[in-house]
């Protein structure tokens, strides 16, 4: 007999997995139809229409379908059923609100269903607008569905062989404990496993959407140029397709840098970009999808390097796949901070499966049509614009297959491995290993941003070309030393990567003013390079000049040799951080920097704040020039793992950041070494400790302290307290005596921001003084151990971001009107 | 021939450069006592935590030293010195990734990847230098 189980909510799951079923075969509805479709077009005009309405209908079914699987999945998070296992696995009870959105897509499952409902959106889109490409267009998307689809399905073939994954199995299958084998399972399953609170953060809310929006637009302009294969029609393919392309470059880098805005404010990785491999996945179509934006303009203007752009945006789109098969399938292994591991070897097998589908059928389109493809008769001249927006575009693509090459390392490792005998092991240093490579394609790439829009396409008169390039060189050579030497900036790379950077916004904003006349909506790709010119200066002086303040110079001796030139690099290398006791004023850099004092805040899991004051004193005067607070905060043993889980606090400057992290901390229960002492107050009376004092106020009957829970026949009196610390009132405390009978009893109440704890021992109804029993901790038990580090001019760098988005939006706004 | 040919043969060639000259940046897996062999030199080193023996964080002494002893592939327990502050969970990793060099009997260690079987389905790193720099 089935065993009965209590309590379950098996409805919604039954439907969101019905729905993934309907999906999946609309999705191989709309590929057949639309396909019938395109075979009728010439000779059956009426059947052509009456398939294509077919295909339609089965396309809006698919999306109507995916919204169910969306709301069935955020219907049981958002209910707490935990009875799923995907619910118990990535979200709790006391997860707030707005987190649930980011508990949806923090597993494999969520964000696959996250991917397919941007296609969906995308595919009703074209639907709209394709027009003659509509029926090509969607049979190519449709297969993407499918394939997308088939990692829902969650058919079991037995044990560990599995194609794709469901988020509506059940606890009870996907775990085996003997629980389960309880018909009221349900009643002991009080909470889920919660969201990791690294991931407790607004960035997890929007950054996932973001980044896979723009990994589903790959799939667009990837359509359209099979379906200019399929259909030859490789003139009409341009204009929808640099207007796709436009829109997936400029999303797709949006989700990248909020990535990097993420990783700087929210997570110690101690930046905003480590050539993480997950980092480097997502960056790399980006790289290869602007490499074929800009062939695909060369052959809008002049017929030529239409295969390359061709093969370029094929390449996007597998890369999309392929950053997918490195991150998913856990075969980073342990080079990478960001992982999805444990989902084993079928999603392994399956991304490969589908990769390889993707990549045959490419080929084959690719090889049966090479020979028709148009091209043109002659070579480009080296003195035109598409000659070398050609060479850009390749320098973009090595700088692209540079970075997924080593960054692949653990999947070629093994090859390597019984070729030579050696165990190969990523570069101690990544960040240096790629910045070094890449540093070079940034410099040539922006110099040509600058300089290529002053040729024309065809053939130029290189007269004034060159007047106008010798004078924007010797600007730029002139600003280059400017900020060189204020900013001392010596490595021979970097002075070449500070003139590049400077170039390009030169060159581009000459250009703006002169040959565009400012005018805004054409202005586009000016825009963009001047953002891109933005960018690498603040690459440069935020990376380069970034440094750590948090010196500690007391344990330096001990220090063991690094390999470092000089002393100071050694106690640098290895001593960034600082122990800080609280109230014990430690100096940092222009600054004064003292720890206050901690407090808690109950959130699940519950989250501590650490205030620190920041004074900088005038150097001449000695006065205090400025002060601030910062409150970097951390999850102090969450969820009964061992440590800390922090998140810095920044301060921003125009000229710079000064970003703080606590690193470590004494332990809150075990280093307690301090004892309770009597004091006797009366009303008003003023109670001193080590930094600041109290204030006893009166006694009450309206109890406030929350943690009050009446009890019969216990009288409960509410003692009222002010707290002031140096700098004014910190706050109240309310401690409570609780009589019962001849007993009575003052719970401790513990008064963080000053470190102390107060109860109540006696009160005296005759004088109305009452004996308070006060401990502090010892300031020498209480401590944190802080990294602080200054981010130079890192304001460029987000400015020219948002400068470089902006101007692909002006771009499209402007292929839009055309 | 043509002169799109010929860049593009240069380009070639410069990729292959960079490969090549990348070359010698790599690290390799090794164990202890290979690692022992060529002292000086930086190595990945996979092993596990040595529960048996002792850990020393005190912060009060220096914050940015870590010390502990593992075992690597071999079984072969070692003291492993990390410069920066203890990791986050560190007891549940069950793999560590150390990247350093030995010197004498011990492993001084700058980096420490750590594989943790976490319900939360993330890995750990924990670097103590991590001054990025394009130099």
């Amino acid at each position: 007999m089935k065993q009965q189980f209590i309590g379950e909510h098996l409805l919604p799951g039954f439907l969101g997995h019905l729905f993934v079923v309907i999906a999946f075969v609309a999705a191989l509805f709309s590929i057949y139809a639309f396909y019938k479709s395109t075979r009728a077009e010439l000779k059956e005009p009426g059947d052509a229409r009456r398939w294509k309405a077919l295909g339609r209908i089965g396309y809006t079914v698919l999306s109507l379908s995916i919204i169910g699987v969306f709301i069935a999945l955020y219907y049981i998070i958002s209910h707490h059923l935990f009875e799923y296992h995907y619910a118990w696995q990535h979200s709790s009870t006391g997860l707030k609100a707005k987190y649930l959105l980011a508990s949806f897509w923090e597993g494999s499952e969520g964000s696959f269903l996250l991917w397919i409902f941007w296609v969906c959106i995308l595919g009703l889109i074209v639907l709209l607008t394709g027009r003659q490409w509509e029926n090509r267009v969607m049979v190519v998307i449709s297969v993407v569905q499918a394939i997308l689809c088939t990692m829902l399905l969650g058919i079991y073939l037995g044990p560990d062989i599995h194609i794709g994954s469901t988020p509506f199995d059940l606890l009870r299958d996907r775990i085996q404990a003997p629980i389960f084998s309880r018909p009221d399972y349900l009643k002991f399953i009080k909470d889920g496993n919660g969201l990791n609170p690294l991931l407790q953060n607004y960035w997890m809310v929007i950054h996932p959407p973001v980044l896979f929006l723009g990994f589903a637009l790959t799939t667009v302009p990837f359509a359209y140029t099979i379906a200019a294969l399929w259909s030859g029609k490789y003139k009409e393919w341009i204009r929808p397709t640099l207007r796709w392309s436009l829109v997936t470059g400029a999303v797709l880098i949006t989700g990248i840098s909020m990535g990097g805005a993420w990783a700087y404010e929210s997570l110690n990785f101690g930046g905003y970009w480590a050539w993480d491999p997950v980092e480097n996945a997502s960056f790399v179509p980006w790289l290869v999808i602007i490499a074929a934006l800009h062939t695909l303009l060369v052959f809008k203007s002049t017929g030529r390097s239409l295969k390359v752009t061709v093969v370029f945006f094929i390449l996007a789109f597998l890369l999309v796949w392929y950053s997918t098969f490195l991150t998913r399938t856990g075969i980073l292994g342990d080079s990478s901070v960001h992982a999805f591991t444990g989902n084993g070897n079928a999603l392994y097998w399956h991304l490969i499966v589908a990769i390889g589908i993707f990549l045959a059928g490419s080929v084959l389109f690719l090889v049966k049509r090479w020979r028709k493809m148009p091209r043109v008769a002659g070579e480009e001249e080296t003195n035109t614009r598409e000659f070398w927006m050609l060479i850009g575009s390749i320098f973009l693509l090595l700088a692209a297959a540079q970075i997924i090459f080593y960054t692949s390392l653990p999947v070629w490792a093994p090859v390597y491995n019984k070729i030579t005998g050696t165990q190969i092991a990523p570069p101690e240093d990544p960040v240096a290993f790629y910045n070094n490579i890449q540093v070079w394609a940034a410099i040539i790439v922006a110099i040509l941003s600058g300089a290529i829009q002053f040729l024309k396409y065809k053939k130029t008169g290189m007269k004034v070309v060159w007047i106008r390039l010798g004078l924007l060189t010797l600007i730029s050579a002139i600003l280059t030393v400017f900020l060189d030497v204020a900013q001392v900036v010596q490595p021979i790379q970097l002075i070449l990567f500070t003139f590049s950077g400077i170039f390009a916004i030169v060159a581009n904003a000459y250009y703006l003013i002169t040959a565009q006349k400012g005018k805004i909506l054409k202005s586009g790709a000016s825009v963009t390079h001047i953002g891109f010119g933005l960018i690498v200066i603040g690459l440069l002086l935020s990376g380069y000049k970034k440094h750590v303040i948090s010196i500690d110079s007391t344990g330096a001796t001990r220090n063991w040799d690094f390999g470092k030139k000089t002393y100071e690099e050694n106690v640098k290398e290895s001593h960034e951080n600082v122990l800080m006791f609280r109230n014990a004023a430690v100096p940092m850099g222009d600054y004064m920097v003292t720890y206050l004092g901690d407090s808690i805040v109950q959130n699940d899991p519950p989250i501590t704040y650490f205030k620190v004051k920041y004074r900088r004193l005038d150097k001449n005067t000695g006065a205090v020039a400025e002060q601030f607070t910062l409150y970097p905060d951390a999850f102090v043993n969450p969820k009964g793992q061992q440590g800390l889980s922090s998140n810095p606090a920044t301060r921003h400057y125009l000229t710079h950041d000064v970003f703080s992290y606590i690193s470590s901390m004494s332990d809150p229960e075990q280093t307690d070494t301090s004892a309770f002492h009597k004091i006797i107050a009366n009303k008003n009376d003023t109670l001193y400790v080590s930094n600041g004092y109290l204030i006893f106020r009166g006694l009450t009957k309206d109890i406030t302290n929350p943690k009050y829970k009446p009890q019969a026949g216990e009288i409960a009196v509410q003692i009222d307290v002010d707290a002031y610390g140096i700098g004014g009132k910190l706050g109240a405390l309310h401690p409570l005596y609780l009589i019962k009978g001849n007993q009575a009893i003052g719970p401790d109440e513990a008064f963080r921001d000053l470190g102390i704890e107060l109860r109540v021992e006696a009160i005296h109804p005759d004088n109305g003084s009452i004996d308070f029993g006060i401990k502090q901790r010892a300031q020498q038990d209480d401590y944190i151990v802080m990294k602080v580090i200054v981010f130079p001019y890192i304001g460029l760098l987000w400015l020219g971001i948002m400068i470089m988005v902006a101007g692909m939006g002006l771009s499209f706004l402007y292929r839009l009107k055309k | 021939m043509k002169k799109a040919y010929i860049v593009v043969l240069v380009l070639i060639a410069a990729a292959v450069g960079i490969i090549i000259s990348s070359y010698g940046k790599f690290s390799t897996y090794e164990t202890f006592s290979s690692a022992m062999a060529k002292p000086g030199s930086t190595f990945h080193v996979v092993g596990r935590l040595d529960t048996t023996k002792p850990q020393i964080y005190d912060p009060l002494i220096n914050a940015n030293q870590f010390i502990f002893f593992a075992k690597d592939k071999d079984g072969h327990s070692h003291k492993v010195i990390f410069n920066g502050t203890k990791p986050q969970d560190f007891e549940r990793a069950e793999q560590l990734v150390m990247v350093g060099q030995m010197d004498g009997e011990d492993f001084r260690c700058s980096s420490i990847q750590m594989k943790c079987p976490s319900k939360y389905e993330a890995d750990q790193i924990a670097v103590a230098n991590d001054a990025q720099k394009l130099k």
